[in-house]
């Protein structure tokens, strides 16, 4: 279990704990005290109503005159398989069977108090506060009578879903590893692909009732210092709340919650975020969510897919090429239908202009609404099959094809080129790799469809216009969110419109300054 | 940041209080203008016939129906524009003219009015595109319109193809936008042609697209027949692709065929002491043998007598088109534009006499041809027998 072996004073790991409230929570550090009754008077209150919570008194020593209790949740730890307390007599009785009547409290004492070799780590905690803490996280605690400390065992063990095959990003080429919703695997898989210390991981608590773990790491040097500052600044309301899920963090650290557009890019891959790091991004786990978050994310990056760099350049330029013509088509194609049929019907070759004809004769709506009742049948479909019980979602499509395909025309509410600027508008958004900029153009296609609607080819302008001054002024971390578009910075322009081979993308690393700056 | 959304109900409020201000028609309002024809009524009025495309109401898509793709609006009144305005009285749609592909023009009205007042409208509206084509036929030009087409969906699209591959498969016609008429109409020396396309005069009969009007000061004067067309052509530096017959020695009915894949040409006046003396053409003609039926080519020197035959035949039937025209005292070649370009101010002097004069210059040919290939390794008649020496 990675998760089990993972802690502070692990050497490699540089998890520390950034937080300053993140031991104690909510409640008053009070010390332990040296009588074991009053320890249990006071946890008992304390976990009132809890029935998964197990209290085992323990006896030992010289006709069994020292006791001891062991406390935990039973739904988070091994205890079934491991008793710690068997343990820690143990390691000081020479045999390995018996009542352990020659241990005594003293000699544990001395044992722990001077960290002598144990199997199994427990770690002394004096305070009540942080005694309380480790229990909800999972540990069993030893607490003795006539001692004023607790032994903490870190014992959690809960079973987590197995490393698979990412399943939003999937990829023909490339690893099939994706993360998992165990913090621990996911740092581990990170932490296999990029076996330096500088990559450095830090740790905040966040919630005062969750105390969700929250831990980013990045790789020093390759990081601009300044961003790694602006990000500390923003993680500080972070651990004020409570946090869910790592798009809590991407909502509460972005500079415009407004925006349509994401600010933050997520990966569920390993690779890519690994890949993303030597970038200088910042990658922040959440205990409990499989995505990955990657700060700043720039509007280029989501054209990005992480199959990019294992195939070959000529193709990756291509297929970089087909997702910006696929955005563009996602976002206009139905207003550039209004505009052009109901305005502009000269800009249509006359050949396909009688075929929209034939089609369009008979519809009872004018081209917006029908537009906009396709769009609206098409989104409606969409959020049904995503939202439905799998076992049904069948008929979500069955009835989706009839109604959308089929019906529709044969009822003469939609012409079939408007099916097919539908479908084509769906198709186009699903091949943008990054999910939450395909969302955010399903909303902005309808403002444009309006704007069409009411001034043709002219309030298109007007409203890319805007899309696009929101864009230049938009900021993810500080960072120019249309970078390095605007502002030009010709030298990073190597991975936006094509993928430049990978001898000269890595040849001047990407994290240049590490072996200068970094320690 | 609440920019955006403030932005946006800004822009959302702008735009309701303009909506209805510019030209929004559904598709379904429109009628879409294929062609037109112009002909002569009485009294000197105008008789529009327009062919609106009728959208096959079946929106299912399943195949061609039979039903004619079109309806037929004629209207008449004084002027062309009057009688654009009155079509929506009978049609009850709005007339959009972005996509007609000709203007027929009938022989009649050709010859009797001003061709530049006639289509002042089409240049000037917004709508009409500038490069749709211009036809002149014999007999009323809505008759033909009124035909069924043979491939295409419309009639309209029929004739424009029709003039298309003529001019640039076989140089029989020239097409001719209302631009370039525009054009000529505007430069020194106003004489222009305009695609002819030849109806026949039965109901079922099809229509062939051959021969040029040709027209002096604005009104036509002449039909040059095809064979002459292909000449000029040549002349105009226009000829794309086309077919050089070429009748064999002794036998007047059997012909070879030598197929023009690229033509160069220049004319140019030759001056002397001031005036034009006579006119000079050089013709370089690139192609292929078509056909052959008696003569043999295995020499060289038969390949230079063959290519001897070609260039005669290409000097006979372009002095033949040239003195077409001097007979009429037309000059559609473009001289008189190459001089104004060259000498204006003689030009001006000159210009009135120009028709005259030009029926009097000699044409001074050069024809160059160059043979390809035969098609064949050896360059023989290759399926009969009729030539063969043994």
């Amino acid at each position: 279990m990675v998760g089990t072996t993972i802690s502070s004073s692990d050497g490699s790991n540089t998890i520390d704990n950034g937080g300053k409230n993140s031991s104690t929570g909510g409640m008053p550090s009070a010390p332990i005290s040296p009588r074991l009754d009053d320890n249990r008077n006071k946890l008992r209150d304390i976990f009132d109503r809890s029935t998964d919570l197990i209290i085992i008194p323990w006896s030992f020593g010289p006709n069994l005159e020292c006791h001891a209790i062991a406390i935990y949740y039973d739904s988070l730890v091994q205890s079934r398989t491991i008793n710690f307390m068997k343990y820690t007599l143990q390691d000081l009785a020479p045999h390995e069977v018996g009542q352990a009547t020659d241990v005594t409290l003293q000699q544990i004492i001395q044992f722990y108090e001077h960290h002598g070799v144990s199997e199994k780590k427990g770690e002394l905690v004096d305070d009540f506060a942080l005694a309380v803490h480790s229990i909800s996280k999972g540990c069993v605690l030893l607490f003795f009578d006539g001692w004023d400390k607790a032994i903490s065992f870190n014992a959690l063990a809960i079973e987590t879903r197995q490393v698979a095959e990412p399943t939003n990003e999937s990829v023909v080429m490339g690893p099939r590893e994706s993360t998992v919703e165990n913090i621990f695997k996911n740092i581990g898989l990170l932490r296999l692909r990029l076996r330096t210390p500088h990559f450095k991981l830090q740790q905040i608590t966040a919630g005062g009732e969750t105390k969700t773990e929250i831990i980013y790491g990045y790789v020093d040097g390759a990081v601009d210092p300044e961003l790694l500052n602006e990000f500390h600044r923003r993680m500080e309301i972070v651990e004020q709340l409570e946090i869910m899920e790592t798009s809590y963090v991407e909502q509460l650290i972005e500079d415009s919650s407004y925006s349509p557009f994401p600010q933050h890019r997520y990966t569920e891959r390993p690779d890519v975020a690994v890949a993303a790091m030597l970038d200088g991004k910042i990658a922040v786990l959440v205990q409990g969510t499989s995505g990955i978050l990657l700060c700043p994310g720039l509007f280029t990056e989501f054209f990005q897919s992480g199959e990019d760099y294992y195939q070959r350049t000529i193709i990756s330029s291509m297929i970089r090429w087909l997702r910006i013509v696929s955005f563009i088509i996602a976002l206009t194609l139905p207003s550039i239908y209004i505009a052009l049929t109901t305005f502009h019907p000269e800009l249509i070759p006359t050949v396909l202009l009688l075929a929209v004809i034939d089609a369009r004769e008979g519809i009872p709506l004018p081209a917006f609404f029908e537009a906009l009742v396709m769009e609206f049948f098409f989104e409606l479909l969409r959020e049904a099959g995503v939202r439905l019980p799998r076992p049904v979602g069948s008929a979500v499509s069955i009835v989706g094809a009839l109604v959308i395909g089929d019906a529709a025309i044969s009822a003469g509410i939609a012409s079939p080129i408007m099916v097919i600027v539908v479908a084509l508008t769906g198709i186009a958004s699903f091949t943008i790799p990054q999910y939450n900029i395909a969302i955010a153009l399903r909303v902005l296609r309808f403002p444009l469809m309006i704007s069409a609607a009411f001034l043709g080819g002219f309030g298109m302008m007007i409203c890319l216009l805007l899309m696009l001054l929101h864009l230049c002024q938009l900021r993810s971390l500080g960072q120019p969110y249309l970078a390095p578009l605007a502002p030009l910075r010709f030298k990073q322009l190597r991975d936006v419109l094509v993928r430049a081979p990978l001898k000269t993308l890595l040849k001047q690393p990407r994290n240049r300054h590490m072996h200068e700056g970094g320690k | 940041m609440l920019r955006f959304p403030i932005a946006c109900c800004l822009l959302i409020t702008m735009l309701l209080g303009l909506t209805g201000c510019w030209n929004k028609y559904e598709l379904v309002e429109l009628g879409f203008v294929l062609g037109t024809a112009l002909d002569e009524g009485k009294d000197g009025s105008i008789i529009l016939t327009t062919q609106i495309y009728r959208p096959s109401s079946g929106s299912t898509g399943q195949g061609p129906s039979n039903v004619v793709s079109n309806v037929m609006v004629t209207t008449s009144n004084a002027t062309v524009f009057e009688a654009v305005r009155d079509i929506p009285i009978h049609l009850g749609r709005k007339a959009q003219w972005s996509h007609m592909r000709v203007v027929i023009i009938s022989e009649q009205l050709a010859k009797h009015q001003p061709l530049g007042q006639l289509l002042d409208y089409f240049s000037r509206d917004h709508e009409p595109r500038q490069t749709l084509n211009l036809i002149i036929t014999e007999g009323r030009a809505a008759d033909l319109l009124k035909k069924r087409p043979m491939i295409e969906k419309t009639t309209s699209q029929q004739l424009l193809r029709s003039v298309e591959y003529s001019h640039s498969t076989s140089g029989k016609t020239i097409l001719t936008s209302l631009l370039d008429v525009a054009i000529q109409f505007k430069s020194a020396h106003p004489d222009t042609v305009i695609s002819f396309v030849h109806n026949s005069p039965d109901e079922a009969g099809i229509f062939s697209a051959a021969g040029l009007g040709l027209f002096k000061q604005e009104k036509l004067v002449a039909i040059m027949p095809a064979k002459h067309v292909q000449s000029l052509n040549m002349l105009r530096n226009q000829y794309k692709t086309g077919i050089l017959e070429v009748a064999c020695e002794g036998k007047k009915k059997t012909t070879e065929t030598f197929e023009i894949i690229k033509l160069n040409s220049h004319v140019a006046p030759v001056w002397q002491q001031g005036k034009v003396a006579s006119i000079h053409a050089n013709i370089e003609i690139v192609g292929a043998i078509g056909e052959m039926k008696c003569i043999q080519i295995k020499t060289t020197k038969d390949e230079q007598a063959f290519i001897k035959l070609l260039e005669q035949q290409v000097k006979k039937q372009v002095q033949a088109a040239y003195r077409y025209m001097q007979k009429r005292q037309i000059e559609v070649i473009g001289i008189g534009n190459t001089i104004y370009r060259s000498r204006p101010k003689t030009w001006f002097a000159m210009k009135d006499e120009w028709d005259t004069q030009f029926s009097k210059l000699p044409l001074d040919l050069s024809v160059k041809v160059k043979i390809e290939t035969s098609g064949t390794t050896t360059s023989v008649p290759g399926m009969s027998n009729a030539g063969a020496g043994s």
